[in-house]
């Protein structure tokens, strides 16, 4: 049984639209998905824009119905792979920071409301992955923005322990004014949609949305394989509880180690798809620690953050931009760091402001980086064994 | 005795929850940052809640807030100048 | 695949705190958790800490790990946290506080994510290796330590400190509850070298054909075998089943580490 891990399906819901090829084409329009605020109350928070849902969302309100609804496009797009997943063991990771969140504004507010339990992260994974079918183990990972790594890596290690054949992960979380509210108070909040490296960035822009990942050990020769996760890495600063360490030492740990895994050198990666949030340190941070990793300029692999067309999506950032970053390699096309102008960080990165057809894009490097510290890197390989 | 730079300093150890604190052992002249309490950044926010709830005053510019929060006794003075005539919670 | 051991074991919940060494009663009722009970280190953040993380971080404090400086990190030794409801009694201060003048808490709103226990575990002890926070009901403490044997066993780390917490007040839940069970998992020839001796060692097995029920609170009773010295005793001392929701039929076995019956290594 292999060590790396096959992808054989993927779908996605967030602010550009319904499906990874309809996110992915609003991508390549440089359409930014941080617009002015629908949902919620303008001229109360520190911003007034967030990347709340598109309207081809409608109809899937809250975390259930999103991570139900991508669940649902997953198996029904996947084929071969997908009519395997609903007969096979097939478990479920979910990756989320608040889950159905309106639930705890209600028990907050009236003690002994009527809530489903939908905003304990368990309670949600286990009716999705009851309605989705899915009979193999179930678990809620909540590790802050690195939820969504952390959760494709807890599903490859349950694939190779044989506790279930396929392995569903999901990443979901949804605005509310618990969020919006905590994100100002953190003073973390750009008033305008987030410049990722840039010289003048000043604050991340949230985001909503859901995305899925069908994993399996053992593909078939009918199944579609995206790509593989060839290796990972995870590791903590120890240093702060929200701000990020100022030498990067836990993420370029991360990264080396995911390199490592994977038995791959920093030069054999083709594209890397960074955390940047666009907040001052979280930057500064990631620049000094891909530095430190990738060496100098001119051999630095292009890097790029897609926090500039959906936002930042908390707990389901590392399923939603595996997902981009497996469509990237499919197109051959590094996708723009939307939002930069001018680069801002104390390293001389290669941050592409046009999209960047490369010639050969197999080979990519995603990271996160979350509150209490904790870092994650996924190495992605898009050529088979 | 400065009966507001007494009254800070009871709100400052409730506010950031110095259970080990008493309001003898903050010296009014000493640095909160750093050295002095030991404070970070997520406390000098915690600071800025704690002036609004008490004294009406908003502190929006992250200098504005850095000065005042130098020590009781600077946090004092800002709120004497800024403050509201009424509303304080003493 | 790795044979693990646990070296140590730390506990807070609604009888006392102890460990394998030494346990204490509360005198009373639960009381408000105060940093001295647990050590006469320095340690000024406590008070600031929120309930999950004051429990999760003075169960890890019984398992007296060595002490380390700022310059030396840990980055073979990983954290995993189960937790039940999380950050749930935060979560729901932090809504209140929303509402309050002043506006919305930065301190509650940096808590509201059970993950920054792991945080503070890792700055404290300068941990730096990779971790995780599982949810899985009110498994999830036993969901860590089957996760943390894995990861030991499977060669990723050489120790996990695994820790199942959960704490709820009434102004928070209809049942309050807190806990936290930790315990250090390590690798059983790593620890041979140097000399400790384990508390039990850990392995896992079919499970047997007779059905064996879910264990009720399986932390606290492995808890309690270990700091009464059963875990040394001969033959098997206590089975664990995997949690419900891994959907596995295996077992945990905690026997005695060098599996003489007079309990001595070597």
């Amino acid at each position: 049984m292999s060590r790396r891990c096959a992808i054989v399906g993927m779908d996605i819901i967030a602010a550009l639209g319904v499906g990874a090829e309809a996110v992915w084409s609003e991508m390549m329009r440089k359409s930014c998905g941080i617009r002015p605020l629908t949902r919620f109350p303008r001229g109360k928070y520190a911003t007034d824009f967030a990347a709340e849902l598109s309207p081809e969302a409608e109809g899937m309100s809250g975390a259930y119905a999103l991570a139900v609804g991508v669940g649902r496009r997953l198996l029904d797009g996947s084929a071969g792979a997908a009519a395997r997943a609903r007969t096979a063991r097939t478990g479920l990771v979910l990756a989320t920071t608040k889950a159905e969140i309106r639930e705890i504004e209600r028990l907050a507010l009236e003690p002994g409301a009527d809530v489903t339990g939908r905003h304990n992260p368990y309670v949600l994974a286990r009716d999705v992955a009851k309605e989705l079918g899915l009979a193999g183990p179930v678990m809620a990972v909540s590790n802050a923005c690195s939820s969504g790594l952390i959760a494709i890596v807890q599903a490859i290690r349950l694939l190779r322990r044989g506790a279930a054949d396929m392995m569903v992960v999901i990443g979901v979380d949804v605005l509310a004014d618990f969020i919006l509210a905590g994100f100002s108070a953190l003073n973390a909040l750009s008033p305008r949609p987030c410049r990722p490296y840039d010289a003048g960035r000043d604050g991340l822009s949230l985001g909503e949305g859901a995305a899925a990942l069908l994993l399996t050990l053992a593909p078939r020769q009918a199944d579609v394989v995206l790509g593989v996760v060839a290796g990972w890495g995870i590791a903590n600063d120890a240093c702060h509880i929200t701000a990020p360490s100022r030498t990067g030492d836990g993420l370029r740990a991360a990264v080396t180690r995911a390199l490592a895994a994977a038995n791959l050198s920093p030069g054999d990666i083709h594209y890397i798809n960074g955390h940047g949030t666009a907040t001052l340190y979280n930057d500064a941070m990631e620049a000094k620690a891909l530095y430190g990793v990738f060496g100098d300029g001119d051999r630095m692999p292009p890097l790029s953050s897609l926090k500039g067309y959906l936002g930042h999506t908390l707990g389901a950032a590392g399923v939603i931009e595996t997902v981009l970053c497996l469509m990237a390699m499919r197109e051959k096309t590094v996708p723009a760091c939307l939002g930069l102008e001018r680069l801002g960080v104390e390293r001389p990165l290669n941050v592409p402001r046009e999209h960047l057809p490369l010639q050969r894009l197999t080979r990519v490097l995603s990271v996160k980086c979350g509150f209490g510290g904790i870092n994650a890197a996924l190495v992605l390989d898009g050529e088979a064994e | 005795m400065d009966e507001l730079v007494e009254t800070l300093k009871k709100q400052i150890i409730e506010a950031l929850s110095l259970e080990e604190s008493t309001p003898d052992d903050i010296d009014p002249a000493a640095a909160l940052f750093g050295a002095g309490l030991g404070l970070d950044s997520i406390d000098a926010l915690e600071l800025v809640v704690m002036v609004e709830k008490h004294y009406g005053i908003r502190i929006t510019e992250l200098e504005i807030g850095r000065q005042a929060f130098s020590s009781v006794n600077t946090l004092a003075d800002f709120i004497r100048k800024n403050r509201e005539p009424c509303g304080e919670s003493e | 695949m790795r044979r693990t051991v646990i070296t140590a074991c730390g506990c807070v919940d609604e009888g006392g705190f102890g460990n394998a060494r030494s346990w204490t009663r509360w005198p009373g009722g639960v009381p408000r958790l105060r940093w001295r009970m647990f050590s006469d280190q320095p340690f000024d953040r406590f008070g600031r800490l929120d309930l999950l993380c004051k429990y999760a971080v003075a169960a890890v404090e019984m398992l007296e790990l060595p002490p380390s400086t700022e310059g030396e990190s840990r980055p073979d030794l990983a954290l995993l946290l189960g937790s039940d409801n999380g950050s749930l009694d935060t979560d729901v201060k932090f809504v209140r506080s929303m509402h309050e003048p002043g506006g919305a808490s930065p301190t509650l709103f940096s808590y509201t994510l059970p993950s920054t226990a792991l945080g503070e575990i890792a700055i404290r002890h300068h941990i730096t290796g990779p971790g995780a926070c599982v949810m899985a009901g009110p498994e999830s403490g036993l969901l860590a330590l089957w996760e943390g044997m894995a990861w030991v066993a499977e060669g990723d780390v050489g120790g996990c400190i695994c820790v199942g917490c959960d704490a709820v007040s009434a102004s928070a839940a209809d049942a309050p509850s807190a806990h936290a069970y930790a315990f250090l998992v390590a690798d059983e020839a790593a620890v041979a070298t140097q000399g400790n001796a384990p508390l039990a060692r850990l392995a896992l097995s079919p499970a047997p054909d007779g059905k064996i029920d879910q264990t009720q609170r399986p932390l606290r009773q492995l808890f309690r075998l270990l700091a009464s010295g059963g875990g040394k005793a001969p033959g098997a001392a206590l089975y664990l089943p995997a949690p419900a929701t891994l959907n596995v039929l295996q077992v945990m076995t905690v026997s005695n580490p060098n599996g003489r019956s007079d309990g001595r290594t070597g």
